[in-house]
C-alpha cells in the first residue's frame, strides 16, 4: 500500500484502591465542641450530652439534673473509625485508529474507543457498636434486651454488611474524510464525518445483609445471620441504566487566501437519544467565523513595531443535551418509600407505583454566541495577546422544575423555561524578553469579565429556589433580572439590642436580644419570605491570573497565580446553626453581641437558624498555586544527556477576606493533610 | 486483513448514514424506569391504590404535620431544645407565623400529592378493563375514601381552596369542597366491604364502617347534625366495632387494627415496610437515656385539663413523664431535656429508630360516639348525648354526665375531646 495505511492502537489499565472516610468527620471535627471528649472513662465515645443543671459537659449527674445535648454534631474521631468502607476499581481503556491517504490531498480516518469500568464497594457497619456509642449510659444487656424483644428490628442487629457492584461501558466511533489543498494563494482544508456514541451502558447490584461474623475475613452476605439466632433479611438490588446515544453528522471548510483573509463555515448535525420522548433527536447547528490579518498586508509593511495583528468575528450555534432521561414515567420503589405500604395482621409489604410527572417536550438547548477579537505582537513579539468579546444567549435554558404545590404530580420535571445571557470579556497580555544566551524572562497577565442574567423565565417557572442549607432554609432563587439562582434571603439589619425594640418592630419568630434582626422590606408589619431580597451571584464576574517565568543559565524559576472577584460565598462556618455549644472561631467570639450597645453587627452567643445576608461574604480570592524552582545538569554523559531538578510548592499562598473554610473545600482539605 | 477491517468500516459506515439506521441507534429503550405507555403492561390497579395509602408513610407526617395540628395547638408544646426551632415550629408554637411558614407548605404539597395520585388511581382502574365489578368498585372506593381524607384536611385547614380536577388556583367555596368530599364519602360507603368482609391480607384498608365514620365526622364539621347522627348511628349498628376494654393499651401494638379502629395509618417499622418517617424519632424524648428529638411535648394546659378531672388513666396513657418507667419496662431518665413527652407516638420496638411501627389512629370508634353525642346534643336530644358521652367515660372510670342542659352538654363534650391530646386534625379523642 505503499505507506499509505496506518494503524495505531493503544491499551490502558488503571487500578484503584480506597478506602475513603466521611467529609462530615471533617466537619465534625470543626465544629463540635472542644469540651466533649474524644472518649469517656468507661471505654464509650464521647456524645455531646450536658449536664444542664450543672453546666458541666457530661452524661453524669446527680437524679433530677436535667441532662441534654450540647449541640446535634458527632464525634469526628468515632465516625473515621465506624466508617468501615473500601472501593475498588478497574478502568480498561482502549482505542484503535486506521488511517488511509487515498490521495496526496485527501484521507479517511476511523477510530474506535471503548471504555469499561467496574467498581466494587463494601460497607460494614457495626450497629451494636454504634447504638452503645451513641450513649454512654446503654448498656450490652439493654441491647440484647432489646435485640430478643424486637427479633425482626435490624436495629439491634449486631452489624450490616453492604456489597455493591457496578459496571459500565462506554464507545464511541468516528470517520471523516480530510481534504486538504492549496491552488496558488488558495488554501483549503475541508473535513466531512459522521460519529456514534453510547456511554452509560451500566448496571448496578448491591446487596444488603445483617450478623456477618465480626472478622474482616469473613464479611461475606452468605455467611450473614451467623449468630444462630438471627434470621434478618437479605436484600438484593439490581438495577440495568439506560444508555445515552449520540450521533452526528459534521462538516467544516476552512479557507484562507494569502494567510490574509480567513474563512471557516462548520455545520454540525446531532442527534441524542434523551429526545426520545417526542423523538425529536435532532439539532443542526452552524456557525461562521471570518479572520484577517492585517499585518501581512502591504501597507502594514512599514509599521516595523506590528509584527501580528488579526481581527477576527464569528457567529454560532452551540447544542447541550446533558439532561437525564426525560420520559413519562411510573414511580416504584424496591426500598422504604412512600409508593409501597404495609396490610395485614402481619403488616405485610405491598408494592405500589404512581404516576410520575408526564414529560415536557423537550429538544437541543441552543445557545447563540457572536463575538469578536483581536490578536496582537509588537516589538519584535516581546509584547503579545488577544483582547476578546462574547455575547452568549442561551435560547431556552432547559429548567428543573418543581410542579406546583397542588398539582397531582410531584416529581420534579424538565422544561425549557428561560433565556440565560453571558457577555464579556477576556484579554491576555504576555511580555517576553530574551536578554542574551543565558537570560530570559516573561510575565504574562489575563483577565476575564463575565456578566450573567437571566433576561426571561417563563411565568410558571419563575421563582424557583434553590441553595437548601439542609435545616429548611433555603438562600438562592431563580428571577428575572438576576444571575441565575442568585443569592436571595433576607437582608441583616443590625442586632435586637433589648426586649422592648423588638416588641415595637417587626420581627420573625421570638427573637430575644442578641438575635440579628431582618429588613422589613415591603414595610408591611411581618418579616416573612415577601422580605427576601437578592444579594448577587456565588458566579465570579471577574477570574484574572498571572505567570512568571525567568531562566537565567541553568537555573529556571516560575510562579502562577490566579483569582476571582464579584461573588459571594455563604459562610457555612459562620452559618446557621440550630443549636449553640458548637467550636467556633475565637473571633466570632470577640465579635459577639454582648449585651445592649455592644455591637449592631454581629449577633450574641444565642443566635437564631435563618439564612441571611450577615452570613454573606465576598468570595474574592487570589491564589499563587504553583511556585517552580528549577536547576538543568547538561552533559551528564554525553553531549545531549540532560537532568533537571526542581521543587514545586502547589497552592501555597492564598490571600482572601473570606473567613470560613469552605472556599475552595476540597483544597483546603488537600492543604490540611499536607 | 487490516484492509478488510476498514472496507468494513466503511461500507457500515455509509450504512449508518441512513436516518432510518440512526433512529434506531438513537430510541434507546428506558431499562431502570417503566415508561407509562407500558404501566398496563407491568402493575395491576392495586398498585397505583396502594401508593395513595403509602403517601401516609411520609417524613412530612412526623413533622410538619406536627407543627399545624398539635404544636400550634394549646394541647402541646414545641418542645425539644429551646434553641432548636425545627424550622418554624416556634413560631407556630408561638402564634407568630405567617402563611409562608414551611409546615403549611409542607401539608398543602403533601395532601394535594395524594389527592393526585388518588384521581390517578380512579381513572387507571376504571380504565384497565377489570372483569370482577365488585374489586374494581372496592379499589375505586378505596381511592375515593382517601382522596375525602385528604380533601378534608385541606378543608378544614383552609376553607375556600382549589379542587385540583377542576383548576389548580381558582378557589372553590368551602361549601363546594364539602359537597365534593361527601360524593366521594357517599360511592366508598356503597362499595366498601366492611371490616370484617375483607380478607385478612387485606386488614387496613378502607372499609365501609371508615367511611361511615368520616361522613360522619364531615357531616359534624357542616353542622348537619340529622345526617351526623344517622351516619354515627350506620356505624354503632354495623356491630363491627367496639371499645377496647383498657384505655392504656389503645396507643399501643396489641390494640393495631382492633376492634376500636376504623381507620390507622399501617407501620411495620422496618426497612422497606417502614411505617411513617422518623414518627416516633421526632417525638421520642431527648438527651442522656433518651431516644429521640423531643418535639411535641404535651402541655401543661393538657396535664391541668386531665387532672383537674381526675383522668389518671387517660394521663398516664398519653403523657410520658420524666423519670417514668414505661409499660414495657424503657426507663426515661431523671435526666431527659423535657419534663413530658408524647406516648402516644413511642413505639416500643423502635424507639429512636428512623422507622417506626406505630400505627397512627386516624378514626376510633371512641370519638364516633363522640360525634353522636355532640349532634345529638345540637337536636336537644340530650339522653343520647349523655348515653354516648358517659360510654367514652366509664371506660376510663370517670363519672357519668348527669346535665340536662345544652350548653353544658356541649361543653363537655368537647373537653371530652380537649382533655384527649392530639386534637381534631389527627383524632381528637378519648
Amino acid at each position: 500500500m505503499d505507506g499509505r495505511l496506518k494503524f495505531d492502537q493503544n491499551v490502558n489499565l488503571t487500578l484503584t484502591k480506597n478506602t475513603p472516610k466521611p467529609l462530615n468527620a471533617f466537619n465534625a471535627a470543626y465544629r463540635q465542641s472542644p469540651l466533649v471528649p474524644v472518649m469517656y472513662a468507661n471505654g464509650r465515645y464521647g456524645v455531646p450530652f450536658v449536664n444542664k443543671t450543672t453546666g458541666f459537659v457530661t452524661y453524669e449527674g446527680q437524679p433530677g439534673d436535667n441532662i441534654g445535648s450540647l449541640n446535634s454534631i458527632g464525634n469526628p474521631v468515632y465516625e473515621v473509625l465506624r466508617n468501615n468502607n473500601l472501593q475498588n476499581t478497574t478502568t480498561l481503556q482502549g482505542s484503535f485508529e486506521g488511517e488511509f491517504k487515498i490521495v496526496d490531498y485527501l484521507k479517511f480516518n476511523s477510530r474506535f474507543g471503548a471504555t469499561k469500568f467496574w467498581y466494587n464497594g463494601r460497607t460494614f457497619n457495626n450497629i451494636k457498636h454504634g447504638w452503645l456509642n451513641a450513649d454512654p449510659t446503654r448498656t450490652e444487656s439493654e441491647f440484647e434486651t432489646l435485640r430478643t424483644n424486637n427479633p425482626t428490628s435490624t436495629s439491634y442487629a449486631y452489624n450490616s454488611l453492604n456489597i455493591s457492584q457496578n459496571e459500565s461501558f462506554r464507545w464511541v466511533w468516528e470517520n471523516f474524510l480530510t481534504f486538504q489543498k492549496s491552488f496558488d494563494r488558495h488554501h483549503v482544508e475541508a473535513i466531512l464525518g459522521m460519529s456514534r456514541e453510547k456511554f452509560d451502558i451500566a448496571s448496578s447490584m448491591s446487596a444488603s445483609a445483617y450478623d456477618v461474623p465480626e472478622k474482616e475475613q469473613y464479611w461475606n452476605i452468605d455467611l450473614a445471620n451467623s449468630s444462630g439466632s438471627s434470621a434478618y433479611p437479605k436484600t438484593v438490588n439490581q438495577t440495568s441504566y439506560t444508555p445515552i446515544a449520540l450521533a452526528s453528522y459534521f462538516g467544516r471548510i476552512q479557507y484562507n487566501y494569502d494567510n490574509r483573509y480567513y474563512l471557516t463555515a462548520t455545520v454540525r448535525r446531532d442527534g441524542s437519544s434523551v429526545f426520545k420522548a417526542n423523538e425529536n433527536y435532532w439539532g443542526t447547528f452552524p456557525s461562521f467565523g471570518a479572520g484577517w490579518t492585517i499585518s501581512n498586508e502591504e501597507f502594514m509593511q512599514e509599521a516595523s513595531w506590528i509584527n501580528f495583528l488579526k481581527v477576527r468575528a464569528n457567529w454560532g450555534e452551540l447544542g447541550n443535551q446533558q439532561i437525564p432521561l426525560n420520559v413519562s414515567q411510573i414511580l416504584t420503589s424496591p426500598g422504604s418509600s412512600n409508593y409501597n405500604y404495609v396490610f395485614g395482621p402481619e403488616q405485610t409489604l405491598v408494592f405500589g407505583a404512581a404516576f410520575g410527572t408526564p414529560a415536557v417536550d423537550l429538544t437541543w438547548e441552543k445557545t447563540r454566541e457572536a463575538g469578536v477579537g483581536l490578536d496582537f505582537g509588537f516589538l519584535n513579539n516581546n509584547l503579545s495577546g488577544s483582547i476578546d468579546y462574547y455575547h452568549k444567549l442561551n435560547t431556552n435554558t432547559i429548567l428543573d422544575v418543581t410542579p406546583t404545590l397542588n398539582s397531582s404530580y410531584a416529581r420534579n420535571f424538565y422544561a425549557h423555561g428561560a433565556k440565560v445571557l453571558n457577555q464579556g470579556f477576556e484579554a491576555i497580555l504576555t511580555w517576553s524578553k530574551t536578554l542574551s544566551e543565558d537570560f530570559n524572562y516573561s510575565f504574562g497577565v489575563n483577565y476575564a469579565y463575565n456578566s450573567n442574567k437571566v433576561k426571561e423565565v417563563t411565568p410558571a417557572y419563575d421563582g424557583a429556589t434553590g441553595g437548601s442549607l439542609a435545616n429548611g432554609q433555603i438562600t438562592k432563587q431563580l428571577r428575572v433580572g438576576q444571575p441565575i439562582y442568585a443569592w436571595w434571603m433576607w437582608e441583616a439589619d443590625g442586632v435586637w439590642q433589648t426586649a422592648e425594640e423588638i416588641a415595637n418592630n417587626p420581627r420573625y419568630g421570638s427573637p430575644i436580644p442578641g438575635h440579628l434582626r431582618y429588613k422589613d422590606q415591603n414595610e408591611d408589619g411581618v418579616i416573612d419570605n415577601r422580605d427576601k431580597v437578592f444579594f448577587g451571584s456565588y458566579i465570579p464576574s471577574s477570574t484574572y491570573g498571572i505567570n512568571l517565568a525567568v531562566n537565567y543559565k541553568k537555573v529556571d524559576f516560575a510562579v502562577y497565580g490566579y483569582g476571582v472577584a464579584g461573588n459571594k460565598v455563604y459562610n457555612a462556618l459562620k452559618g446557621t446553626r440550630i443549636d449553640g455549644g458548637e467550636n467556633i472561631t475565637a473571633e466570632t467570639f470577640k465579635q459577639r453581641w454582648t449585651g445592649p450597645g455592644s455591637t449592631n453587627v454581629h449577633p450574641g452567643a444565642a443566635r437564631d437558624s435563618y439564612a441571611s445576608s450577615y452570613y454573606l461574604e465576598s468570595g474574592s480570592y487570589f491564589r499563587i498555586n504553583n511556585i517552580t524552582l528549577g536547576y538543568t545538569f547538561s552533559r551528564l554523559y554525553s553531549n545531549t544527556s540532560k537532568l533537571r531538578l526542581y521543587v514545586t510548592a502547589q497552592n501555597p499562598f492564598i490571600f482572601t477576606k473570606y473567613s470560613g473554610f469552605s472556599l475552595k473545600y476540597r483544597e483546603c482539605r488537600k492543604q490540611l493533610q499536607a | 486483513m487490516k484492509t478488510k477491517i476498514l472496507n468494513f468500516s466503511l461500507v457500515a459506515a455509509l450504512g449508518l448514514m441512513t436516518q432510518s439506521c440512526t433512529k434506531d441507534f438513537l430510541n434507546v429503550p428506558s431499562k431502570e424506569i417503566v415508561e407509562a405507555e407500558d404501566s398496563n403492561v407491568v402493575y395491576e390497579p392495586e398498585s397505583f391504590v396502594n401508593a395513595i395509602y403509602g403517601m401516609f408513610t411520609d417524613w412530612n407526617y412526623a413533622f410538619s404535620f406536627l407543627g399545624i395540628t398539635e404544636i400550634i395547638s394549646d394541647n402541646a408544646d414545641k418542645g425539644s431544645s429551646p434553641t432548636d426551632t425545627g424550622t418554624d415550629k416556634d413560631i407556630l408554637d408561638n402564634l407568630t407565623y405567617t402563611s409562608t411558614a414551611g409546615s403549611f407548605a409542607a401539608m398543602w404539597e403533601h395532601w394535594y400529592k395524594s389527592i393526585g395520585r388518588a384521581t390517578q388511581a380512579i381513572e387507571y382502574t376504571e380504565n384497565f378493563g377489570l372483569t370482577d365489578e365488585a374489586y374494581k368498585n372496592r379499589l375505586i372506593g378505596e381511592a375515593r375514601f382517601l382522596r375525602a381524607l385528604n380533601y378534608f384536611y385541606l378543608v378544614r385547614g383552609w376553607g375556600d381552596i382549589p379542587l385540583q380536577h377542576i383548576d389548580l388556583i381558582d378557589r372553590k367555596p368551602t361549601e363546594e369542597v364539602y359537597q365534593f368530599i361527601e360524593e366521594d364519602l357517599l360511592f366508598a360507603i356503597d362499595h366498601l366491604p366492611l371490616k370484617s368482609q375483607y380478607a385478612s391480607k387485606d386488614l387496613g384498608r378502607a372499609t365501609k364502617g371508615a367511611a361511615q365514620g368520616l361522613l360522619a365526622k364531615v357531616y359534624l364539621y357542616q353542622k348537619k347534625w340529622n345526617e351526623a347522627v344517622n351516619m354515627a348511628r350506620a356505624v354503632i349498628n354495623s356491630g363491627e366495632y367496639d371499645l377496647e376494654p383498657d384505655y392504656a393499651t389503645v396507643w399501643r401494638e396489641s390494640t393495631e387494627n382492633g376492634r376500636e379502629s376504623l381507620f390507622e395509618f399501617q407501620a411495620r417499622g422496618e426497612v422497606i415496610a417502614h411505617g411513617i418517617q422518623q414518627y416516633s424519632q421526632t417525638q421520642g424524648a431527648r438527651g442522656a437515656t433518651g431516644w429521640g428529638w423531643g418535639f411535641n411535648t404535651p402541655s401543661q394546659n393538657l396535664l391541668e385539663a386531665f387532672e383537674a378531672e381526675g383522668d389518671q388513666i387517660r394521663k398516664n396513657a398519653t403523657i410520658i413523664f420524666r423519670g417514668e418507667t414505661l409499660y414495657d419496662g424503657r426507663v426515661v431518665g431523671e435526666s431527659v431535656e423535657n419534663p413530658m413527652y408524647n406516648e402516644k407516638a413511642y413505639s416500643s420496638a423502635n424507639g429512636g429508630a428512623d422507622d417506626t411501627d406505630k400505627n397512627l389512629r386516624y378514626l376510633r370508634f371512641a370519638e364516633v360516639y363522640l360525634i353522636l353525642a355532640e349532634a345529638a346534643n345540637e337536636l336537644d336530644d340530650f339522653a343520647t348525648a349523655r348515653q354516648y358521652l358517659n360510654l367514652v367515660r366509664n371506660r376510663v372510670s370517670l363519672p357519668a354526665i348527669t346535665s340536662n342542659n345544652k350548653d353544658e352538654l356541649r361543653q363537655l363534650i368537647w373537653k371530652e375531646r380537649v382533655s384527649n391530646w392530639q386534637w381534631n386534625m389527627t383524632d381528637g379523642s378519648t
